[in-house]
């Protein structure tokens, strides 16, 4: 009869500590419209520190990367996730007023640059935002030679942004400086069957869904200590690292005293057709070869037992979990997304739901 | 106190009631009148609600007619010359042409631009029970190595919807035939220049919208001026002779883009005029040599009425060529537009002024 009584309060109070899932669509809608290419994470690590309760003690590394710890004792667990998305900077000013680009990151797509040409970008000054457009020929009066290898014309090479001035002054007198951040502009498309798509938005709803859960336990007391982490420059690469590493999730290891760690990633649905995985049928719990670390054990019966979908996935290569490979005690856990790196990035918000139910019921 | 603020209230009133018709700032300017068009969905065929849009904004006192492919127009005054203005009120888009099992839509354009502009952005299918958000599916192989030596067409393109039946797709009100435009944003890059799709030719519509509210109509004599709103100029100007052939037009001026190669890809070879430098005369362009004598005489008009205009030739065709075989004079009225058949068509607030002001000198003038 004890046990059953104790049984029924852990079961009420493990419901009590889940974080509501529909909150991360609120918490989408202030992550969402915030740029954040690698190396300039800060607007949105600030966004995120304004969502969360007043009252927490952060704490940010060299990289700008945003930390806080919840809970004393236990086995210390710490949850992580990429906050950087694929952008540009301005490069260069065009005598002309046009805004040069450059990348500080490569990208998986071959083809991320050409989706961007004839699009609105926005350029984030320290002054606030500029709205500006790829420039790209005219139709009507465009040379044989160029029509003919258009293809090759979209590339970085010739990435112009027109902000409608006409002189390097007249750039610089919008506030615009060399290095500022610039992103295509940030809309969500509301598809059918509870999918939602748009530029980088497998990253941003990691933030908000990260985001989410950690200001829901907050407000209770944690058995173990519990460490929130939004690692910056995840998709720039560690130097002097093997396996190839994630420079932000290199810090972070080095920065933790953890035993076990959860890793929120972006699993690419398209370019990993052969492992039959879907969206809507759950995260992708990954993993790196040999036998299942105790969590992800821990995991498999956790989602078995509250009927939350899920998706395995072995010996996947990735940057974001490499660093953290030499731990006993580590999972990889991707949100399945359709058109990675493509102006569209499809999510499915059951598969969400359900990495939101499972996030909190471990960390209980 | 109270009899200050009253004296200041009048005073408002009285600057409001006599700000002249068409000022910049108020609705019926044409760039207001721009911003109001653009956001309407009117792919070529199905320009039903562009042309609501402009029949009722016309003043009751007008005789404005419909035909059954939306075309609107209407005429005042009576006998010759006949004058006639008219822009066109379609935009390049995609038809709905099939449903895949998957779920998926197969599409046909409409009208001309780059496929590859398309690739993986969003668009929307207009239903019948509103509207419907999608995404281009970019390649199969987008994420490869070798994608880029793809050869990206409109046949290959399918539309994702995100579900992944046919069913589904009907559940969703999409059938065969709806139109699909891209998703429309307004980039207003200064207070006086933005990008958009359809500025080609919704900026010929606002003008002639906005020349409409500052004519006064009864004191058209010894001419007739028809101002016309025709569909399906981008498919093969189908509205256009459809006008043609009901309408005894000694003069038309067909009001539409003027490509210019202001933009940083275009050889400055022809077509050089820059954005914000006026309103354009396209005497020459793929479809019509303008006659000299004719287009010097819109250049005289413009000049001694002090609105800036220049002379050019470009490419494209305009639907007044619809008109040349029967003997009607072709004479093309512009602004400079960089990025044609784009989603991002800019065009600068001044150019719209000055082509406004023209239209209506020519009205009076002609």
């Amino acid at each position: 009869m004890k046990k059953l009584k104790i049984g029924i309060f852990l079961f009420v109070f493990s419901f009590s500590l889940q974080a509501n899932p529909d909150d991360v669509t609120q918490i989408l809608s202030k992550i969402f419209p915030v740029a954040s290419p690698t190396g300039y994470e800060d607007r949105l690590v600030s966004t995120i520190q304004k969502i969360l309760p007043a009252g927490l003690s952060f704490e940010k590394d060299s990289l700008g990367s945003l930390y806080f710890a919840l809970g004393d004792g236990g086995e210390h667990l710490a949850v992580l996730t990429g906050i950087d998305e694929t952008g540009y900077f301005v490069s260069g000013f065009d005598s002309r007023g046009y805004l040069n680009l450059d990348r500080a990151v490569s990208v998986d797509t071959p083809l991320f640059d050409s989706f961007q040409f004839g699009h609105p970008m926005t350029v984030w000054t320290s002054e606030g935002p500029v709205s500006g457009v790829l420039a790209l020929p005219s139709l009507h009066i465009i040379s044989r030679e160029m029509r003919n290898d258009l293809q090759n014309v979209f590339s970085l090479e010739n990435a112009l942004v027109d902000i409608g001035v006409s002189s390097k002054n007249e750039a610089q007198a919008k506030g615009i400086e060399m290095l500022d951040p610039v992103t295509p502009l940030a809309r969500i498309s509301h598809l059918a069957g509870d999918r939602k798509s748009g530029p980088s938005l497998g990253t941003k709803v990691n933030t908000s869904l990260l985001v989410d859960v950690a200001a829901e336990v907050s407000l209770k007391s944690l058995g173990q200590k519990t460490t929130f982490v939004w690692m910056a420059q995840t998709k720039y690469p560690a130097r002097r690292s093997r396996p190839r590493a994630a420079l932000g999730a290199v810090l972070a290891k080095k920065n933790l005293s953890a035993v076990k760690f959860l890793i929120l990633g972006i699993f690419p649905l398209d370019n990993q057709s052969k492992n039959q995985l879907s969206l809507g049928a759950g995260p992708v719990l990954v993993t790196s070869g040999g036998s299942d670390s105790d969590l992800n054990t821990f995991i498999v019966d956790m989602a078995l037992r509250s009927n939350i979908p899920l998706q395995r996935v072995n010996n996947m290569e990735s940057m974001l979990l490499a660093p953290f490979l030499s731990s006993a005690n580590v999972s990889g856990m991707f949100l399945p997304v359709k058109y990675s790196d493509t102006p569209n990035e499809v999510v499915d918000f059951r598969d969400v739901r359900s990495l939101v139910k499972l996030i909190s019921s471990i960390i209980q | 106190m109270i009899k200050k603020t009253i004296i200041l209230f009048l005073i408002l009133c009285t600057f409001t009631l006599c700000l002249p018709q068409g000022t910049r700032d108020d609705n019926n300017s044409p760039w207001s009148l721009l911003k109001e068009l653009l956001i309407i969905p009117g792919v070529s065929g199905a320009e039903e609600k562009v042309a609501d849009f402009i029949q009722t904004s016309l003043p009751e006192t007008l005789q404005v007619q419909r035909d059954d492919m939306d075309n609107v127009w209407f005429s005042a005054g009576e006998g010759h010359p006949h004058l006639l203005f008219v822009a066109h009120t379609d935009e390049l888009g995609f038809i709905v042409t099939g449903i895949t099992p998957s779920g998926t839509l197969k599409v046909r354009g409409r009208g001309g631009f780059f496929p590859l502009m398309y690739e993986g952005h969003s668009i929307v299918v207009h239903t019948k029970d509103g509207p419907v958000e999608g995404i281009v599916s970019p390649r199969e192989n987008y994420w490869q190595r070798n994608a880029k030596s793809f050869n990206f067409s409109t046949e290959l393109l399918e539309i994702y919807l995100g579900v992944s039946s046919e069913d589904e797709v009907h559940k969703l009100g999409i059938s065969e035939g709806d139109p699909i435009t891209i998703r429309k944003e307004i980039v207003e890059l200064s207070d006086d220049v933005l990008a958009s799709r359809a500025v080609d030719d919704r900026a010929g519509c606002a003008a002639l919208l906005a020349a409409v509210f500052r004519i006064d109509w009864t004191e058209i004599k010894g001419k007739t001026v028809s101002f016309a709103w025709d569909v399906q100029e981008e498919i093969g100007l189908n509205g256009a002779s459809r006008l043609a052939e009901t309408m005894d037009v000694d003069y038309v001026f067909p009001v539409d883009t003027f490509v210019s190669s202001d933009g940083p890809f275009d050889s400055k070879r022809f077509a050089y005029i820059p954005l914000g430098s006026g309103a354009v005369v396209r005497a020459i362009d793929t479809s019509n040599i303008a006659p000299q004598i004719e287009f010097k005489k819109v250049m005289d008009i413009a000049r001694k009425n002090n609105i800036p205009a220049h002379l050019g030739n470009t490419r494209g065709g305009n639907d007044g060529s619809a008109f040349v075989s029967s003997g009607t004079v072709d004479i093309p009225l512009s602004w400079p537009g960089t990025y044609s058949h784009s989603f991002i068509e800019k065009i600068h607030r001044d150019d719209l002024d000055a082509l406004t002001d023209l239209i209506l000198a020519l009205v009076k003038e002609w």
